[in-house]
């Protein structure tokens, strides 16, 4: 049990950390996608959260301060699902570092998480790829201008493999509660 | 729950403190409140044949049921 209220201690402030960074790194990256700042909003979100703010093809050299405004907001999208599952990952090794492994409260995180998971691996590589690919090439010349579609079956697996996980751990919970009150 | 464990009034028959009776049959008092309160989902046949050789008495003298509604 100490074990896991150590590691869960870790896990919170990693969590916490993600919360906060994500969306600093990628307000960072926006201000200058060329200079220090870039660098900077860029190294921290693909080095320690393995995310980029824009798809490699895409060139920062004509980037105007209205289309970095409009791709900051769509990369919102990615970063908001991602702060999201930091949250409930927070919350989750909060309970567990009080030594509440086995509550209906915790199935609950997991499968919050789980959902996010889901939505953000449908989302992400469909709307929000296609939005900002179209955003970053808008003003390429013509024959240049990106579309960006794909899907990512293995994001959508582990996703559901962690809603079933969220159910297991329900049913684990009752169990929990039932030897709970049996005197 | 429609089973009802009617363990005060047999306590109070056998003139007995429930602390007592939880140190002598090696329950714990947390325990006991779960009983009292009716909070208890089930009760092991060890705990009730203890109850029943403290307080000298029949698991139905313990145990009631009523039905819902």
């Amino acid at each position: 049990m100490n074990k896991i209220q150590s590691y869960s201690h870790v896990f919170k402030i990693f969590s916490l950390l993600a919360l906060i960074i994500l969306p600093l790194a990628l307000i960072l990256y926006w201000i200058n996608p060329l200079g220090w700042e870039g660098n900077i909003g860029l190294a921290i979100s693909s080095l320690l959260f393995n995310t980029t703010f824009v798809p490699q093809v895409m060139n920062p050299q004509n980037w105007q301060v209205s289309t970095r405004i409009l791709a900051l907001l769509i990369d919102l999208i990615p970063i908001g699902f991602m702060m999201g599952i930091a949250y409930a990952l927070m919350q989750l090794f909060k309970c567990y570092e009080k030594g509440l492994v086995f509550e209906v409260i915790n199935a609950h995180y997991i499968k919050l998480v789980g959902i996010l998971m889901l939505v953000k691996a449908i989302i992400v590589p469909t709307l929000y790829q296609a939005l900002i690919t179209l955003v970053l090439s808008w003003h390429n010349p013509p024959g240049q201008r990106y579309f960006y579609l794909t899907i990512s079956m293995s994001d959508i697996v582990i996703a559901i493999i962690v809603i079933m996980i969220s159910w297991i751990m329900k049913e684990a919970a009752q169990i929990k509660s039932e030897q709970d009150y049996t005197v | 729950m429609s089973i009802i464990i009617n363990i005060d009034v047999m306590l109070a028959r056998r003139k007995v403190r429930s602390k007592e009776m939880a140190e002598a049959i090696g329950l714990t008092e947390a325990n006991l409140s779960i009983l009292k309160t009716g909070k208890a989902k089930a009760i092991r046949l060890a705990t009730l044949e203890a109850i029943c050789r403290y307080l000298d008495c029949q698991p139905g003298d313990l145990l009631e049921y009523k039905k819902d509604g």
